[in-house]
């Protein structure tokens, strides 16, 4: 937090760039460089080199080389952070970009947190005091983002399942508590052993959410897309076209989309993450307008809005609502069942929701590449806002997943040792407080109230 | 007009476990001192269970004894059981706990305090405190005085508050309820009302005490004998071992059962505590027995230890069994108990609320943030247990006279002491029920060991002015002898030979290849130091204090070195001050919770800061950069008036 540790970050804005930086800032910021680049010949390290020199070489992790790079090395004090600062030129793609930031990590640098180049910049008296609120400011404003992002865009399965891990670790760390703290009426003979069980659980859970965040599946990478729009005006179907694959039940039955649709998709050449929020209101009892109220609910957090209209039905007041909701939004306007005889103009559609209107059939397949190129248009343009946090928030999560793998291995290693149980605690509480970064909470008071809760406490 | 008017530098209300050490810190650094209380007889009561120490209190009293305080001392006079708990466990958790003798205990403390010099004791109840206002401000004040019931006035610059389970108390079993403090002494019915008038704000705890009952009506053949330690480790540093090593009393285990939860549900109506009678929020970690019996339906049964009142005195403690049920419940939930079938109560259990302050009012020295000079410690503060506020009222007393003397305050922080973990939540975090120590609490607890309480407080001790040259010698002295039996160890190479080999399997330890160090041996789990004396011909004779230091220091060396990482990081947040005057709703972009938490509790530092709960991380870095530009400005503001250094700058 206001560590002067090592940190890293990538330094380019993700997507459409052509090289990725990823700048290391702090004492340890030459030796990490040695540990992660290699260069040509086996010359010499790194940390020999002179001051604002650059160098080529391969960033590695282990025996494999990631990338080729270019690196630019400056000293304390002549760099932005006034720290020793190394920076590490890769040919880009976010793949590319993000493995090596986690070589990076790795090798012993710590994640920045949002705006902490900045912020220690400032500390270590680069920026003029007269910019001292603007600092405040990106730090304020980026944390949130940050928090937003990382939090919101975390999948509800993930989230359920840390949860689910974190409360297992608490457990076991009040059982442990309550036992030394009231040791004549908890025992802890042969809790080892058990412990030991348990965590082989925590461990394969663990391991699967790894696994996972290596696909970038921990939150959705990619600009959250929303469609909106009354039942069976074809959203479903829409999805369908998109995706390539039968996934959605669609029928002619109002309300037959039961499950929150979640997909991610290349549609001219932009990620997209699309969610199809016709599930989100449940089946039978429904008001139409509670439906689409919760949709947009959903849509407030969207970086983009895909409107779609029945052509062939008339405009109700639901759809009056969704124009005026996206008319100062980043939306798309999709008329769809063009292959149906209209009912409904496209002028005044375009008129009412600020948004030009494109003609489709989902149907038929008609118009869907206009609908790429639309997208692709607004992406370069910079129309749409692209969460470059959710990247990162991928990199943060991995690592904490790591770290809390690696502080239960040792929970384990103190069990082999037979270290006696008070050391479990230390590793076991380090796992709880990572995971709880991921989910976004603090640790609090949660162990003694779970120590009262679950135990019963002597006197 | 008042008839007696008298002036001392310090004024203590109460002489419980918390009175007694403030008095005695002040009197003994040479400050003319009175201390209040409503019974002479009653000092140093010990009014609920008959020990001192236990886990994590244990630890409490060993940082207090090293800081110079008497509790230590007095319990090693004063014991008739003595027992170190989680012996098995790491050493980060043994914590000594000892069955005092009640009478003694109190008769020795009194001892002590009335054989101080510059220590007036006197039997009175306080009724006010007197206040002045400070400067032109509308709230902060300034502690005048005191003013008895009876009229008196005593002048004073500080007052040390330590009421302890008397304000406003009530004592309740049953239908009954009588306005006292424990065992029918008098409470203090009107300083409550004098501290709010001064703004102070109050809350109402509880807590509660089983029955005591005769020794003689209980069959200890049906309860499991529960004896002292064999070797007895004393609480204090400065008392010699051997001289304490004595024949020592039992106590009893038992159980209740399910015929005795039958009885309290069925009479749960009669429970003050559930029928709503007791408004008071109580403590979690010492339920009543009823409390137990309804939150953990599916326990069978709860352990009870019978426990001596003392020596000179048939009363047994009913440890696990406190309650407010009616007398006639209370009879027959007893005698369902294997070996109480017949038992005699002497004294009913009873729950008893009372007046304590919303700790968040205090600053890390106990001085009441509004009140100048007005400084609180103990029960009164919202905690619970003797040791608890044993070491709130030291630290009042030494920080109430460090204020007399213009000093700055001790104020000892997380990574220093359990004292320090304790004042720290209770002034930065919401208080809803007594606090209790525990170990869980301390996030640096391997390096916060019982065992070396003195290594990390004698010097500060020895500072304030409580810890003797002598003591302070030894100390530094043990220090040295620790470092260099360390590096001897890891200077000394054992070679691969019979004898060693012959002594590595005869403990199941791995064979040597090649030559290693004996630090090395004695890291491995199955050895330790005492052990390898067979084939560490060299070694030098030490005492056992420092014996265990260095088997501490390297068994446990890597998870040592963790914490003392945290400890470096956590510090450099502590060193980070917060001007205590700054109105955080001028600090740009802070959250408004933040805002509003901060302008509450007024942290002394970021640290401090970064613990009130909704103060996020980002809020953090916004004060740090506050501050970097505040110190730039004034800095600025300075260079203004120009003088010769600066010129040269």
């Amino acid at each position: 937090m206001v560590n002067m540790d090592t940190i890293a970050a990538i330094a380019t804005a993700n997507g459409s760039s052509g090289v990725g930086i990823i700048r290391i800032s702090g004492e340890e910021a030459f030796p990490i460089a040695d540990r992660v680049v290699r260069l040509p010949g086996g010359k010499n390290r790194l940390s020999d080199a002179k001051s604002h020199t650059i160098h080529y070489g391969f960033v590695c992790e282990g025996e494999e080389s990631i990338d080729e790079a270019l690196i630019l090395l400056m000293r304390a004090p002549r760099s932005f952070t006034a720290e020793d600062t190394v920076e590490l030129q890769c040919h880009g793609g976010m793949l590319v970009t993000r493995r090596v930031l986690e070589a990076v990590l790795r090798a012993g640098a710590r994640l920045a947190e949002p705006g902490e180049f900045t912020k220690r910049a400032f500390l270590n008296g680069r920026i003029d005091l007269s910019q001292a609120e603007a600092v405040i400011d990106v730090i304020q404003a980026k944390n949130d983002y940050a928090l937003r992002s990382s939090v919101m865009q975390l999948r509800g399965k993930v989230s359920e399942k840390i949860k689910e891990i974190r409360a297992k670790i608490l457990l076991e760390l009040a059982f442990i508590e309550s036992a030394l703290d009231d040791p004549e009426h908890i025992s802890l003979d042969g809790y080892g052993e058990k412990l030991a069980e348990e965590l082989i659980w925590v461990e394969r859970e663990l391991s699967a959410l790894i696994r996972s965040a290596g696909n970038g599946r921990v939150v959705s990478e990619g600009i959250r897309t929303v469609i909106l729009g009354k039942p069976n005006v074809g959203k479903s179907s829409l999805m369908n076209v998109l995706v390539g694959e039968e996934r959605a039940i669609v029928t002619d039955v109002a309300g037959t989309t039961r499950d929150i649709l979640e997909e991610h998709i290349l549609l001219g050449g932009v990620s997209l993450n699309v969610m199809d929020t016709a599930g989100i209101r449940s089946t039978e009892d429904v008001v139409e307008k509670i439906g689409v109220s919760r949709a947009m609910e959903v849509a407030k957090e969207a970086d983009l809005i895909i409107y779609v209209v029945d052509s062939s039905r008339p405009l109700d007041e639901n759809d009056e609502r969704i124009m005026e909701f996206i008319h100062d939004r980043k939306a798309i306007v999709l008329l769809n069942k063009t292959d149906l005889e209209p009912v409904v103009c496209a002028g005044e559609i375009a008129e009412k929701s600020g948004h030009e209107v494109i003609l489709i059939s989902a149907k038929e397949e008609t118009g869907i590449e206009r609908l790429g190129e639309e997208i692709r248009q607004m992406f370069f343009a910079g129309n749409i806002d692209f969460n470059d946090q959710v990247l990162i928030t991928n990199v943060r999560h991995a690592r904490a997943l790591e770290q809390a793998y690696e502080s239960i291995h040792m929970v384990e290693e103190s069990i082999r040792t037979q270290m006696s149980e008070d050391f479990y605690s230390i590793d076991l509480m380090d796992a709880y407080e990572t995971l709880g970064l991921i989910i976004g909470e603090a640790v609090e008071d949660d162990l003694v109230n779970e120590i009262f809760r679950k135990f019963c406490m002597g006197k | 007009m008042p008839y007696i008017e008298e002036t001392y530098d310090i004024v203590v209300v109460g002489a419980g476990h918390a009175g007694c050490e403030a008095a005695l810190a002040a009197a003994r650094l040479g400050f003319e001192t009175i201390m209040f209380t409503v019974s002479v007889d009653s000092i140093a009561l010990m009014p609920c269970n008959p020990n001192i120490g236990g886990s994590s209190k244990g630890h409490l009293v060993r940082e207090l004894d090293a800081l110079g305080g008497e509790m230590g001392k007095n319990i090693d006079k004063t014991f008739i059981q003595s027992k170190m708990l989680n012996e098995s466990k790491g050493p980060a958790v043994h914590s000594l706990r000892a069955q005092a003798d009640k009478q003694a205990y109190t008769a020795s403390m009194r001892h002590v305090l009335e054989n101080t010099d510059h220590l007036t004791i006197r039997q009175a109840e306080v009724s006010e405190i007197l206040t002045v206002a400070v400067g032109d401000g509308q709230k902060r004040k300034k502690i005048a005085g005191v003013k008895t019931h009876s009229g008196a006035v005593y002048h004073c610059r500080a007052v040390i508050l330590a009421t302890g389970v008397y304000l406003c108390a009530r004592c309740v079993y049953g239908e009954v309820s009588t306005p006292t403090g424990p065992n029918g002494l008098q409470a203090s019915g009107y300083l409550s009302d004098s501290l709010r008038a001064n703004g102070i704000e109050l809350y109402r705890f509880k807590t509660g005490t089983p029955a005591r009952v005769d020794r003689r009506s209980i069959d200890f053949s049906k309860m499991e004998e529960q004896p002292g330690d064999r070797r007895i480790v004393p609480f204090s540093f400065s008392t010699d071992p051997d001289s304490i090593q004595k024949e020592q009393v039992s106590c009893w285990l038992t159980y209740t059962n399910k015929k005795t939860h039958e009885i309290i549900r069925a009479n749960l109506d009669r429970s003050p505590l559930f029928c709503g009678a007791i408004e008071g929020t109580g403590p979690r970690y010492c339920p009543s027995i009823e409390d137990k019996v309804v939150k953990f339906p599916d326990k069978e049964r709860h352990q009870i230890f019978v426990e001596p009142e003392g020596n000179y005195t048939n009363e047994m403690y009913l440890s696990g069994m406190s309650s407010s049920l009616p007398e006639d419940v209370q009879f027959a939930m007893y005698r369902t108990v294997p070996g109480l079938e017949h038992v005699k109560i002497v004294r009913n259990a009873y729950a008893i609320e009372y007046d304590c302050i919303n700790p968040r009012q205090l600053n890390a020295s106990l001085e009441f943030k509004e009140i100048e000079g007005l400084f609180s410690g103990g029960q009164f503060n919202g905690s619970s247990g003797y040791e608890e506020a044993a070491v709130q009222g030291f630290m009042a007393g030494v920080n109430a006279v460090r204020k007399l003397q213009g000093k700055d305050p001790v104020i000892l922080d997380r990574s220093q002491a359990y004292i320090g973990v304790l004042i720290d939540d209770l002034v930065t975090k919401e208080n809803h029920e007594p606090y209790r120590m525990m170990t869980s609490r301390a996030e640096y607890r391997l390096l916060l060991r019982q065992d070396n309480a003195d290594l990390r407080l004698r010097e500060i001790g020895y500072e304030i002015g409580l810890v003797t040259e002598e003591q302070y010698q030894y100390v530094l002295w043990k220090e040295q002898a620790i470092e260099q039996e360390i590096k001897r160890l890891e200077s000394t190479t054992i070679g691969v030979n019979e004898e060693v080999q012959k002594f590595l399997e005869m403990h199941e330890s791995t064979l040597l290849k090649s030559g290693i160090t004996l630090a090395e041996l004695v890291r491995r789990p199955e050895l330790d130091y005492e052990m390898l004396a067979e084939i560490d011909g060299g070694r030098p004779k030490l005492p056992f204090d420092i014996i265990e230091q260095v088997n501490i220091n390297l068994k446990y060396e890597g998870y040592i070195k963790r914490q003392k990482k945290q400890v470096e990081q956590f510090k450099k947040l502590e060193r980070k001050k917060l001007p205590h005057d700054l109105d955080y709703t001028l600090v740009k972009s802070l959250r408004r919770e933040a805002v509003q938490k901060l302008n509450l509790f007024k942290p002394l530092n970021i640290g401090q800061a970064s613990r009130i709960s909704g103060v996020s991380p980002a809020d953090i870095s916004v004060l740090l950069i506050y501050l970097e530009q505040r110190a730039a400005a004034l800095k600025h503001g300075t260079a203004e008036k120009p003088s010769e250094e600066e010129h040269h700058v």
